[in-house]
C-alpha cells in the first residue's frame, strides 16, 4: 500500500527561510536591484586592495556588476553603494586601513558588449564604455555603514542592449591601493536618498566575489542562469578554505556537490545539465562549516566556455527542487 | 520658584511664538518637459544658433525650440546622448555625442565631422584663438579641426578630459578626472605636450574650466571640492578657492559667469547657485534656485543666457527650465494671511512687511533671516489692512478697511489704535501719507489731516466746503514739489493744498485710483476703466494709455515708479510697465508666473531698488538692479516651408518646375520672454498687392502659385520694437518652355528663318521670274528694237513724207505780201501743232471789185488729217471765191459747207466722220473800207477807232453732221483807217499754260490786244508770238494756232 509521503524539508532550507525573514529587517529590498539581493543571503560584496595577498580571498582586486534599466523607464537612475569607504565595522582590516577603493560607473557604447567587459579578470579594456561617474574612497567615516549615491544617470546613458530589454550600466569596484578588504553592497534606485527599485530592473555579474556569513547556519546562494543551449557546466571557486560544501540544486536536481577550493587556490568541477534546468537558474548554496571572515570567488561556465551570469534576482525565480513521491519508502509500523 | 519658571516659559513662548521659519522666495520658472514636446527629460546643454533658435542636447538627440514648440532636426542624426554643445565665432553650433560623433550645424545643414577613430564620449568642444575647433573626448585625446583634422593622443593616455580652455594662443588648460593640467603646442603646433599640473587640484574631478570674463584668470569647477579661481603665469598656477559653504557636498557640474560677473554654479542634488562676487572675490550674495523655490529640479547640468538674457537651465531628469527675468521672484505660502497680500512695505532689502487680513508678516533678511508675524495677539484687528507706512522714527503705521488707523511701536511689536471716529466712512482708510508733519488720510469721507503727536484731527477735506470733487479718496500722493494729490472721482487730479488741478481734456468724470511720479517730475494717474493718464505739465500735454495701445487692462489698482525709467501699473492677473522715455508698453501676466490680482495700492519701491507688489496669491518682488533683460527686436525665422505638403529646407532658395504649386510658410519672431506678444506682417513679392495687416498669425498660405520669381518677406513687432522688413525665402517656379528665353529665341530665330526662307524662296522665284522676264524682255527688246528700227524707218519715211507734205501745204498757203500790199499792215501768227496743220489761211485781192478776201480757218483735227482738210478747204474756198456768183462771205460759207459735205460724202453716208472746219471769211473793200465778215463757229475782234468789239460767230460749223438748217450770219462794218481786224482759231485761246496751267482764254487775248492794237503790226506779231510762247511755257501745244491781224 502506498502512503503519501509528506515533504521532508531539508533543515537547511528551513534555515534559509529563517535567514530570509531575518534579512527582511535589514535595508534590503526584495527586488533584484539590490546586490547582493535578499534571495542570495550574502552579507557583502568583497574587494580587497591591490596590495593584499590573494589568500585573503580576492583573486584580482576588482569586481564588476552590470545593472539593467528597462528601456521603458524614463526617470532618473541612481546607483547607490553601501559602506563604500574603508574602515569601520564591516571592512576587513589588514594592518591599518590604508586602502583606497575606486568605484566607477560606465555606460555608453561597449560598456557591456566589449568582450573584455564580460570576463572574470580586470584585463584588457574591461573599463570599456563611457565613464559616467567615479569616486575613490579611503577612510571616510561619513560613508561608513552608510550609503553613497552615484547619479543621477540618464537611462539612455547606458548601453542599449535589446537582448536584455534595456540599458546596461557597468559598475566596477577596484582596490587601487592598500591591502584591506572592502565590504560593500549596491542598490539601483530611482531616488538619491532611498532604495526605491526600478521596476523591471536587474543586476548580474560573471564572477561573484563575496563575503560569507560567519554564522555557519547561514546559507548563501548564488543563482547562475543556464542558457537553453547549455549542456554542461563547470564551476570554479577560489579560496573557499574548505569551509564546508557548495551544493547545487534546481527544480529538477536534488543536489549536486561541487569541488571546493582550499586556501588561496582554485578548484573546479563539472556536471551535466539536466533538461529541466535549461533556461532557468541553478541554486548554488554555500554551506559553511564556520570559518570567520571567509571570502570566496566563484564563476561558472558552460560547455563552450561562456560564463554564466549570476542574476541578483534569479531568472525564473528562486529554483526549488520539486520532490516526487518515493514509492519504496516503507511506512513506519504501528506499535 | 516654580511660578517664576512658569512665567519665564510663558514669556519665552510669547516672544518665540510669533517667530516662524523664513518664507521662501519663489521664482516662476517656465518648465518644459516631454509633456510640452521636449525630446527627453535629461538635458546636457543649451545653445542658441545664429538664427536665434534655442537648441537642447538631450539623452535622445537634439531638440530645437522656437518659443512655441519643440522639434527635432529632420536629418539622419542619431537620437542618442548628445553630451555637449558649442557655438563658434561664426555662429556655427557644434554638438558632441556620447559615442564620439561630432556634428557641426551652420544654421542650415548638419555636417558630420570625421572622428571615426574616436569612439569615446565627446566631453567638450572649444575654439582656439586662431579659429580652429578642438574636440575633447573622454579617453581619446583631442581632435583638432582646422585646415585638416589632427588628433592629439600622446600625453592624454592617462587623462580623461572633462573640460578645457585655451591659455593664450598655444597653451591649453585641461580639466580631468584627477586634476587640472596645462598643455602646450610643440613642434609647430603638431604636438601637444603636458607641461604642468596644478598640485592644489590634484585628484580632484574637474568638471568645468572657463575663462573669467575679464580674461584675468580662469574659473575651475570641481565635482566635490568646490570652485577655484586659477591664474597661469608661464607654467605656474596660482589658485584661490572660493569659500562657498553652500556647495559642501554638492556635486558641481558646471560653472558659468554672466555678463554682470555673477557665477552660476550647476549642481546635482542642490540645484543652481548664483554667486555675486566683489572685485576682490568676496562673496556678496548667494542665491539658490532649486525644487523648493520654483526651479523644479535639484539636478542642474548647465545654464545658458540667450541673446535676450533669458536664463535657460538644463536639468537632468526634469527637462528645461526657463526664466525670462530673474529679477522677478515671488513670496508665497504667506501664513497666516493666506497669500492675499493687501499691503506691502519695505525700506530696503533687509526687511519686508506684508499685510493681509488680521496679520502682518515681517520678513527680516539681515543680519539673520527670520520672520515675525503680528496678529490679534499683537493687537491687530481682525480686518483687512489696506496700507502700511513707517514714520521717520521707524514706527509702523497701518490703515484698515473699516477700523481706522493703527500704530505699531517698533520695539514693542504691539499694535494700538491711533485714530478712529464715530463716522464709519472716516474709518475706512484707503491710503495715508506723512506730509508737513501731519498724517494725511485718504478715506471714504474725504481727506483727514491728523496730528501724529496728539492723534487729533486738525482738518478734514470734503466735498462740502473744501472743493473736493468726491469724498471717496482712493489714493493720496505727495510729489517732489510737495503737492498732495488725491485720486477720486473727478475730471481732474487735485492738489488738495493749493487747489491746483490737472484736468482731462474732455473733462469727463473719471475714477482715478492711483498716482505716481516719474523721474521727469511728471504725474501719472491710473483709473478704473479708462486706463492711465500722463500729465506732462512742462509740455502742457496729456497722454493716455489704454488696452488698445498695449495696457494690460484699463482697470488700474496700483502704480509706482521703479527708479529705472518705468512706471508700473497693477491690474487683475498682471502688470503693465511703461517706459517713461519712449512711452512704450510691456505687459506681464501668466506667462511670467503672475496668476493673481494686484491689490489696491499694494505696490512699493524700496531703497534697494526692489519693487514689491501685493497680490491675491502672494507678493511679487522685482529687483530692478538685477534686471538683465534687454529689449530687442524678435529674430525673424522661417520655421517651416511646405511646398505641395512636403517640407523643404527653410534656408535654401527653391527652384520648382513649371506648374501650380501650393506653398505654406510658417514663420516665427523669436522672443522667448513673451512669444505671444509678437505680431507679424508678411508679403509675397510679385504675388501679394501689399503687406498684410498686423496680426498674430504665423502662417502664410498660397494655394496656387504659378510660374514666376517670388520672395517672401516678413516683419515682426513686439511691445517695444519692430524688425526691418526681412526677406526670408525665395521661390522660383520655372516658366513653361514656351516662356523660356531659349524657346522665345528659338521661335524668333525660327520665325526669322522662316521669313528668310520665304523671302529667299520668293526672291529665288522672283529671280527666276526676273530672269525669265529679262530674257523675255531682252527678246522683246530685241523685237522692240527691231520694230523700233522698223518704226523709225517708217517714221522717218512718214516724217519725211509729212515734211514734204508740209512743204506742199506751205506752198499752198498764200504769201503774206498780198495781205500787206492791200492793208496798212498785217501779221499772220501760224503755228502748226504737228508738222502739218489743220489750220489754214487764204486771202485774195480782187482788184476789179477792190475786195480783199481773207479766210482764217480751223479744220477738224490737226496733223495730217487736218492738213488734208486744209487742202480741201483751201481748194474749195479758192474755187468758190472765184466764182462770179458769190455774194459775200456768208455765201462763201454756205457754198463751202455744201461742197465739204459733198466732197466728204457727208450728206449721204452717216457713218462718215464729222470732219469740217470752223472758218472766218472777211471781205474788206479797200476803197470804202466797208467790211463784211462771216464766221462759222469762230469769234473775231475788231478795233474800230480804238474801241474793241468781239463779234460772236454763227453756231454752225462748215461740214460735219447737219443738224437742221445752218445759218451763217454776216457782220457788216464800216471801218476806218487804222482799224484792226483780228481773226484767230481756237488754238491760241485754248492753249494751256501760265502759272496755274490754265487755258489762255479770250479774256487774256483781249487784254493782249488791248495793249497792242495800236502798235505796228510787226510789233503786234512779235507780241502775239511772245505771249503765246510765254503762256505755253513747257506745256505741249495742244492745237494748231492761227491768228491773223489786219489793219485797215
Amino acid at each position: 500500500m502506498l502512503v503519501k509521503k509528506e515533504p521532508n524539508f531539508d533543515h537547511l532550507t528551513v534555515k534559509s527561510l529563517v535567514a530570509l525573514a531575518m534579512l527582511m529587517s535589514t535595508a534590503f529590498s526584495v527586488q533584484g536591484q539590490a546586490v547582493p539581493s535578499e534571495e542570495e543571503n550574502i552579507p557583502f560584496l568583497m574587494t580587497f586592495g591591490n596590495k593584499a595577498d590573494t589568500s585573503w580571498g580576492d583573486d584580482d582586486y576588482s569586481q564588476t556588476f552590470f545593472f539593467v534599466v528597462p528601456e521603458t523607464y524614463k526617470g532618473m537612475v541612481f546607483i547607490r553603494v553601501f559602506d563604500p569607504d574603508i574602515g569601520g565595522k564591516n571592512d576587513e582590516l589588514n594592518g591599518t586601513f590604508d586602502t583606497k577603493m575606486q568605484y566607477s560607473v560606465y555606460g555608453g557604447k561597449e560598456a557591456f558588449t566589449h568582450p573584455d567587459a564580460q570576463g572574470t579578470d580586470p584585463t584588457g579594456n574591461y573599463k570599456s564604455g563611457t565613464l559616467l561617474a567615479t569616486r575613490t574612497f579611503g577612510v571616510d567615516p561619513k560613508f561608513d555603514n552608510n550609503w553613497y549615491t552615484f547619479g543621477p544617470f540618464n537611462p539612455t546613458a547606458g548601453e542599449l542592449d535589446l537582448k536584455y530589454g534595456g540599458y546596461m550600466f557597468k559598475v566596477i569596484c577596484d582596490g587601487v591601493t592598500g591591502d584591506d578588504g572592502n565590504m560593500y553592497r549596491y542598490f539601483m534606485s530611482t531616488s538619491a536618498t532611498a532604495n526605491v527599485p526600478i521596476e523591471g530592473g536587474n543586476a548580474f555579474s560573471y564572477e561573484y566575489s563575496f563575503r560569507m556569513h560567519d554564522n555557519a547556519k547561514e546559507v548563501s546562494h548564488i543563482y547562475p542562469y543556464v542558457d537553453p543551449e547549455c549542456t554542461k557546466i563547470r564551476q570554479e571557486n577560489f579560496d573557499w578554505d574548505d569551509d564546508g560544501v557548495i551544493r547545487v540544486t534546481s527544480e529538477v536536481r536534488r543536489e549536486q556537490f561541487c569541488t571546493v577550493s582550499g586556501d588561496n587556490v582554485w578548484a573546479k568541477s563539472e556536471f551535466a545539465i539536466i533538461e529541466g534546468e535549461k533556461g532557468k537558474s541553478l541554486d548554488f548554496q554555500f554551506i559553511k562549516k564556520g570559518i570567520r571572515n571567509n571570502n570566496v570567488v566563484i564563476n561558472v561556465r558552460n560547455q563552450r566556455g561562456d560564463l554564466l551570469k549570476f542574476y541578483s534576482s534569479p531568472i525564473g525565480g528562486v529554483p526549488k527542487y520539486k520532490y516526487t513521491i518515493e514509492a519504496n519508502r516503507k511506512p513506519k509500523s504501528k506499535q | 520658584m516654580k511660578k517664576a519658571l512658569a512665567l519665564l516659559i510663558i514669556l519665552v513662548a510669547i516672544v518665540a511664538l510669533p517667530c516662524r521659519k523664513s518664507i521662501a522666495q519663489i521664482y516662476k520658472f517656465q518648465q518644459y518637459t516631454t509633456k510640452e514636446g521636449l525630446c527627453n527629460q535629461f538635458i546636457y546643454s543649451v545653445a542658441q544658433d545664429k538664427h536665434g533658435f534655442i537648441w537642447f542636447t538631450t539623452g535622445l538627440g537634439l531638440c530645437r525650440y522656437d518659443g512655441f514648440q519643440f522639434s527635432s532636426p529632420d536629418s539622419d542624426l542619431p537620437a542618442s546622448n548628445v553630451t555637449t554643445s558649442f557655438r563658434d565665432n561664426n555662429g556655427n553650433l557644434w554638438f558632441g555625442y556620447n559615442d564620439g560623433l561630432t556634428v557641426k550645424y551652420d544654421g542650415t545643414e548638419f555636417f558630420r565631422v570625421d572622428t571615426s577613430t574616436t569612439k569615446t564620449a565627446v566631453t567638450q568642444i572649444i575654439q582656439a584663438p586662431d579659429g580652429e575647433v578642438l574636440i575633447a573626448t573622454q579617453t581619446g585625446g583631442i581632435t583638432r579641426i582646422g585646415k585638416k583634422l589632427d588628433r592629439f593622443t600622446e600625453g592624454f593616455e592617462e587623462i580623461m578630459i572633462n573640460a578645457m580652455c585655451f591659455v593664450g594662443d598655444d597653451r591649453l588648460l585641461a580639466g580631468s578626472q584627477d586634476g587640472l593640467y596645462l598643455y602646450q603646442y610643440k613642434n609647430d603646433r603638431q604636438e601637444m605636450a603636458l607641461i604642468a599640473g596644478n598640485e592644489e587640484l590634484s585628484y580632484m574631478t574637474v568638471t568645468s574650466v572657463i575663462p573669467k570674463n575679464d580674461h584675468s584668470g580662469y574659473w575651475i569647477a570641481t565635482e566635490s571640492d568646490g570652485i577655484f579661481y586659477v591664474t597661469v603665469d608661464g607654467n605656474h598656477f596660482s589658485t584661490l578657492r572660493l569659500d562657498i559653504s553652500e556647495l559642501q557636498d554638492a556635486q558641481v557640474q558646471s560653472v558659468y559667469e554672466d555678463m554682470l560677473g555673477n557665477l552660476w554654479i550647476s549642481t546635482f542634488g542642490k540645484g543652481l547657485y548664483r554667486i555675486h562676487l566683489s572685485e576682490e572675490m568676496h562673496i556678496l550674495k548667494t542665491s539658490v534656485y532649486n525644487s523648493a523655490n520654483g526651479l523644479g529640479s535639484d539636478y542642474v547640468k548647465q545654464v545658458h543666457f540667450d541673446n535676450q538674457q533669458n536664463l535657460w537651465v538644463a536639468t537632468y531628469g526634469h527637462g528645461v527650465a526657463c526664466i525670462t527675468n530673474l529679477a522677478v521672484s515671488f513670496f508665497e505660502t504667506l501664513n497666516p494671511i493666506g497669500n492675499n497680500a493687501t499691503a506691502v512695505l519695505s525700506a530696503d532689502n533687509s526687511e519686508y512687511w506684508i499685510a493681509g487680513t488680521g496679520a502682518i508678516i515681517r520678513m527680516i533678511t539681515k543680519p539673520e533671516p527670520k520672520t515675525v508675524v503680528l496678529e490679534r495677539a499683537n493687537g491687530l484687528p481682525n480686518e483687512k489692512i489696506t496700507v502700511l507706512r513707517t514714520d521717520d522714527l521707524g514706527n509702523l503705521w497701518f490703515g484698515t478697511e473699516k477700523n481706522g488707523l493703527y500704530k505699531v511701536d517698533r520695539d514693542a511689536q504691539n499694535a494700538s489704535l491711533f485714530y478712529r471716529e464715530e463716522n464709519s466712512l472716516s474709518n475706512a482708510i484707503q491710503d495715508f501719507i506723512f506730509a508737513d508733519e501731519k498724517i494725511w488720510m485718504a478715506t471714504r469721507n474725504g481727506v483727514l489731516v491728523i496730528d501724529p503727536q496728539t492723534g487729533k484731527k486738525t482738518k478734514q477735506y470734503t466735498t462740502f466746503d473744501d472743493g473736493l470733487p468726491y469724498n471717496n479718496i482712493r489714493n493720496i500722493f505727495k510729489d517732489s514739489k510737495n503737492r498732495i494729490w488725491v485720486a477720486t472721482n473727478s475730471n481732474s487730479l487735485l492738489d488738495i493744498k493749493s487747489g491746483y488741478r490737472l484736468t482731462l481734456p474732455d473733462e469727463s468724470e473719471t475714477e482715478f485710483s492711483a498716482i505716481a511720479e516719474d523721474n521727469m517730475e511728471r504725474i501719472w494717474a491710473g483709473t478704473t476703466g479708462k486706463g492711465v493718464y500722463l500729465f506732462d505739465e512742462a509740455r502742457d500735454t496729456i497722454y493716455r494709455f489704454t488696452s488698445e495701445n498695449g495696457l494690460k487692462t484699463d482697470y488700474c489698482y496700483a502704480m509706482t515708479f521703479d527708479g529705472n525709467g518705468h512706471i508700473w501699473i497693477g491690474h487683475r492677473l498682471g502688470l503693465t510697465s511703461i517706459n517713461t522715455n519712449r512711452l512704450t508698453v510691456n505687459t506681464f501676466g501668466v506667462d511670467n508666473g503672475i496668476f493673481g490680482d494686484v491689490n489696491p495700492l499694494a505696490m512699493i519701491l524700496n531703497e534697494s531698488g526692489e519693487m514689491l507688489v501685493g497680490m491675491t496669491d502672494g507678493v511679487m518682488m522685482y529687483d530692478v538692479k538685477a534686471d538683465q533683460t534687454q529689449e530687442q527686436v524678435p529674430m525673424l525665422n522661417l520655421s517651416q516651408v511646405l511646398i505641395n505638403d512636403q517640407p523643404y529646407n527653410a534656408y535654401k532658395p527653391v527652384v520648382l518646375p513649371y506648374g501650380k504649386h501650393k506653398v505654406q510658410f510658417d514663420f516665427v519672431g523669436l522672443q522667448y520672454s513673451n512669444p505671444a506678444s509678437v505680431s507679424y506682417q508678411y508679403l509675397l513679392m510679385n504675388y501679394d498687392n501689399g503687406w498684410t495687416k498686423l496680426s498674430k498669425s504665423t502662417t502664410a498660405n498660397y494655394p496656387r502659385l504659378e510660374d514666376g520669381d517670388y520672395s517672401f518677406w516678413v516683419k515682426a513687432c513686439n511691445n517695444d520694437n519692430c524688425t526691418e522688413e526681412t526677406m526670408l525665402f525665395t521661390i522660383k517656379i520655372r516658366n513653361p518652355y514656351w516662356k523660356t528665353w531659349w524657346f522665345v529665341l528659338l521661335a524668333v530665330v525660327a520665325v526669322i528663318g522662316l521669313g528668310y526662307a520665304v523671302i529667299a524662296i520668293r526672291e529665288r522665284n522672283h529671280r527666276i521670274q526676273q530672269e525669265y522676264l529679262e530674257n523675255e524682255l531682252k527678246a522683246r527688246t530685241r523685237e522692240v528694237h527691231k520694230q523700233k528700227e522698223e518704226i523709225e524707218i517708217k517714221n522717218r519715211d512718214i516724217t519725211d513724207s509729212i515734211n514734204y507734205a508740209q512743204r506742199i501745204q506751205f506752198s499752198v498757203l498764200p504769201s503774206t505780201s498780198t495781205l500787206l500790199e492791200h492793208s496798212s499792215g498785217a501779221f499772220i501768227f501760224y503755228r502748226p501743232r504737228d508738222i502739218v496743220s489743220g489750220d489754214f489761211y487764204w486771202f485774195e485781192y480782187f482788184p476789179e471789185t477792190h475786195r480783199l478776201l481773207i479766210v482764217c480757218a480751223d479744220s477738224t483735227g490737226h496733223g495730217v488729217p487736218g492738213a488734208f482738210m486744209s487742202l480741201i478747204g483751201t481748194t474749195l474756198i479758192k474755187d468758190i471765191a472765184l466764182r462770179p456768183d458769190v455774194h459775200g462771205p456768208a455765201d462763201i460759207l454756205y457754198r463751202l459747207d455744201e461742197n465739204i459735205q459733198s466732197t466728204l460724202n457727208q450728206n449721204r453716208d452717216s457713218e462718215q466722220a464729222n470732219d469740217g472746219m470752223d472758218i472766218i471769211v472777211c471781205e474788206i473793200n479797200t476803197e470804202t473800207r466797208f467790211t463784211r465778215i462771216s464766221s462759222a463757229m469762230r469769234p473775231f475782234i475788231v478795233y474800230h477807232k480804238g474801241t474793241p468789239t468781239t463779234y460772236k460767230s454763227s453756231r454752225s460749223s462748215i461740214g460735219g453732221q447737219r443738224l437742221g438748217n445752218k445759218t451763217f450770219a454776216t457782220t457788216e462794218l464800216q471801218l476806218a483807217k487804222g482799224d484792226t481786224i483780228y481773226m484767230f482759231t481756237d488754238g491760241y485761246t485754248d492753249q494751256f499754260g501760265g502759272p496755274s496751267g490754265k487755258k489762255l482764254k479770250m479774256t487774256r487775248l483781249q487784254n493782249i490786244l488791248n495793249d497792242i492794237y495800236d502798235r505796228d503790226m510787226d510789233e503786234q506779231h512779235r507780241v502775239i508770238k511772245e505771249n503765246f510762247d510765254l503762256w505755253k511755257g513747257n506745256d505741249k501745244q495742244i492745237d494748231d494756232v492761227l491768228m491773223i491781224g489786219v489793219k485797215i
